[in-house]
């Protein structure tokens, strides 16, 4: 399935222009940018509520818009989760929930109610009245409701943004979860990049109407010349491979840890590297009883990683990462008097990924799968002092000690 | 109504039922050609709207026997309108109980519009979008959503209309004339007992008219408030 937008709306403020393809398995797709930038907007012209929009928009070989000849909202197989929790006051939970799923054909009931209520643990609210039910379980429900329409596509207007803190800690891993049990593609409008890391696969980012820059989140938040990515902490996410066999080996102590009650650890491997990290994964990780994940992503904080010429022994950390030191560049270079007095600030990129033909100490050498996936890279801030002691040259190699890493 | 009957004249009795007759033909054939106006008045930005608008508030503010004097111009024997009905073999419309109904939804529309407007308003925006994203057409979404939504403004609506035709008079009197037995409504029956001195019928039919409008109130509150506990948030 492929999605196709090409599209143009004139608005008050700015002329929204649009033109990105989204690949089959898309994924979570975040479309990012600043308050008023024309996020919703877009999406809602996707979803054929802007009549005013003209262009071309295709799902899953399906028309929804060519010129001038659009196809109505309700013919659209889409779900829409609004801002602010839309259910229908005058039907309780159970009949907001069916709404939807009571007109769409009978071939397309993929998912069904009651695997969706189980799932999402809603048996004690199908009674109630939407005026009953806290913000974050009114959110809950809206989601399952246009899930329950069985889309081709999840359109999703900042679901988490009206919501308090609690209640948003309540949604986001029943979204988490809902993305990796039904693989279907998702527009997700934030401008939380908190969201963005957890959630998205990849970005589009937005701004003054346009789609300024895209592609995978893990690579759009090391672009730092982009609007809304000079944030004080600069998440790194990695994907990476469980690995089933190295469980026993790297772990001896599996047993007792499982015995003294703690979680065991789970080795990956990062996709595109042979390099190897010991996870402990959270109490809710695997999500539930039987379900495997083999593909996980990880997120370290560039704050969590120490740079070293060698690797190190006898230290705490046990996940050591062999590296190459990509690019070394100032941060903010607009802000020059108050770098010079407070020592400048550098941004360091390191690929963890290497060509199989360079020298590298063995443990990392046998790269098999690195030129068909993406690099991966890790970022971290180093002082000017700290890059000068170390005598830190762009194309070096070296090692990086990673003291967090969590499980996404 | 037992007790009524027993003070009541056949004559009053058959007042206070055709009074009745009227208001619920009316009030009912009001009510539904009035939706479509009142959605539209609700959803449309046409520059038409403003005059629609004060059309449809004139019959609050002219004097009913305007109003009953004009239409029986139009709708008599002489009247362009009634002409053509006579031609299409109908019958012209002064002095006869369509007459008389087509006066009262004339009568009430700015007292039946209005509200639905509102609350077809209130019930529109994101309701029907979301409707329409969980695939419902406009038909079904206003069937389903919109009027369940709008049923304290459309009963409003109604229970306006229908006290508004109980008490009508003169623009009643003008097209219906004051016929015994076919077009005399009620209000009319006790004006005619006031003229012949005959307070004792005026006062029963009266206390009539004061029980059933009181009646209808209460039953419209009880309604309205269970409707409530869901309509909240």
């Amino acid at each position: 399935m492929t999605i196709s937008c090409r599209i143009n709306l004139q608005r008050a403020a700015f002329c929204l222009q649009a033109d990105f393809e989204l690949p089959v398995n898309s994924g979570v797709t975040v479309l990012f940018g600043r308050s008023g930038c024309g996020k919703t907007s877009l999406l809602r012209a996707i979803a054929g509520l802007e009549p005013e929009t003209v262009g071309e928009i295709r799902v899953n070989g399906q028309s929804w818009l060519n010129g001038g000849q659009t196809m109505p909202v309700q013919h659209r197989s889409l779900g829409y989760v609004f801002q602010e929790a839309s259910l229908f006051p005058h039907l309780n939970v159970r009949r907001n929930l069916l709404f939807g799923f009571q007109r769409i054909p009978d071939q397309r009931r993929r998912i069904s109610p009651d695997e969706l209520i189980a799932l999402l643990q809603l048996e004690s609210l199908l009674d109630r009245y939407p005026a009953e039910l806290s913000g974050g379980q009114r959110q809950r429900i809206a989601i399952a409701a246009a899930l329950l329409t069985n889309p081709d596509l999840l359109l999703m207007d900042e679901p988490l943004a009206a919501l308090d803190n609690t209640s948003k800690g309540e949604i986001l891993p029943y979204l988490n979860r809902l993305c990796s049990r039904f693989s279907l593609p998702i527009i997700y409008v934030t401008h939380s990049l908190e969201e963005a890391v957890v959630l998205g696969d990849q970005m589009l980012l937005m701004e003054a109407g346009q789609i300024i820059a895209r592609g995978a989140i893990s690579e759009l938040l090391h672009r730092t010349e982009l609007p809304g990515m000079q944030g004080e902490t600069i998440p790194n996410l990695l994907d990476a491979v469980v690995e089933p066999a190295a469980e026993s080996a790297l772990q001896p102590d599996s047993q007792q840890d499982l015995e003294a009650g703690s979680m065991p650890h789970v080795t990956m491997r990062l996709k595109g590297t042979s390099q190897l990290l010991c996870v402990t994964p959270d109490r809710d990780w695997p999500l539930e009883e039987g379900e495997i994940r083999e593909e996980v992503r990880l997120r370290i904080e560039a704050r969590d990683l120490i740079l070293s010429h060698h690797r190190l022994e006898g230290t705490s950390c046990e996940n050591q990462l062999a590296v190459r030191i990509d690019k070394i560049a100032v941060e903010s270079p607009q802000d020059d008097m108050l770098l010079q007095q407070a020592g400048a600030c550098y941004r360091v990129t390191l690929s963890l990924a290497f060509s199989a033909s360079d020298s590298l100490p063995d443990s990392v050498g046998s790269v098999t799968d690195a030129f068909v996936y993406p690099a991966q890279k890790l970022l971290l801030r180093l002082t000017q002092q700290q890059i000068h002691r170390m005598q830190l040259r762009e194309g070096q190699d070296a090692w990086v000690l990673v003291n967090k890493i969590s499980l996404l | 109504m037992v007790l009524s009957a027993t003070v009541l004249s056949p004559q009053d009795l058959n007042a206070l039922w055709l009074t009745i007759k009227l208001a619920v033909i009316s009030t009912g054939l009001l009510l539904m050609l009035s939706a479509p106006l009142a959605w539209w008045l609700a959803h449309s930005r046409s520059g038409l709207k403003v005059l629609i608008e004060a059309l449809v508030t004139l019959p609050m503010v002219l004097p009913p026997t305007v109003m009953g004097f004009y239409l029986l111009m139009l709708l008599g024997p002489e009247g362009w309108l009634g002409r053509a009905l006579e031609q299409w073999g109908i019958g012209h419309l002064a002095f006869s109980f369509s007459g008389m109904v087509l006066a009262s939804m004339i009568f009430s529309l700015p007292f039946v519009v209005p509200p639905m407007q509102n609350a077809f308003a209130s019930a529109g925006g994101r309701m029907l979008e979301l409707a329409a994203t969980l695939g419902a057409s406009r038909m079904d979404a206003f069937l389903h959503v919109v009027l369940p939504l709008s049923r304290r403004g459309v009963l409003s609506a109604g229970v306006l209309s229908f006290a508004h035709t109980l008490g009508e008079f003169g623009m009643i009197l003008m097209i219906g004339g004051n016929i015994p037995g076919s077009t005399q409504v009620a209000s009319i029956a006790i004006y005619d007992h006031v003229e012949s001195m005959n307070y004792a019928a005026a006062h029963s039919l009266s206390l009539v008219l004061i029980l059933l409008s009181l009646l209808l109130l209460v039953l419209v509150f009880a309604l309205n408030r269970r409707f409530t506990p869901q309509m909240a948030g």
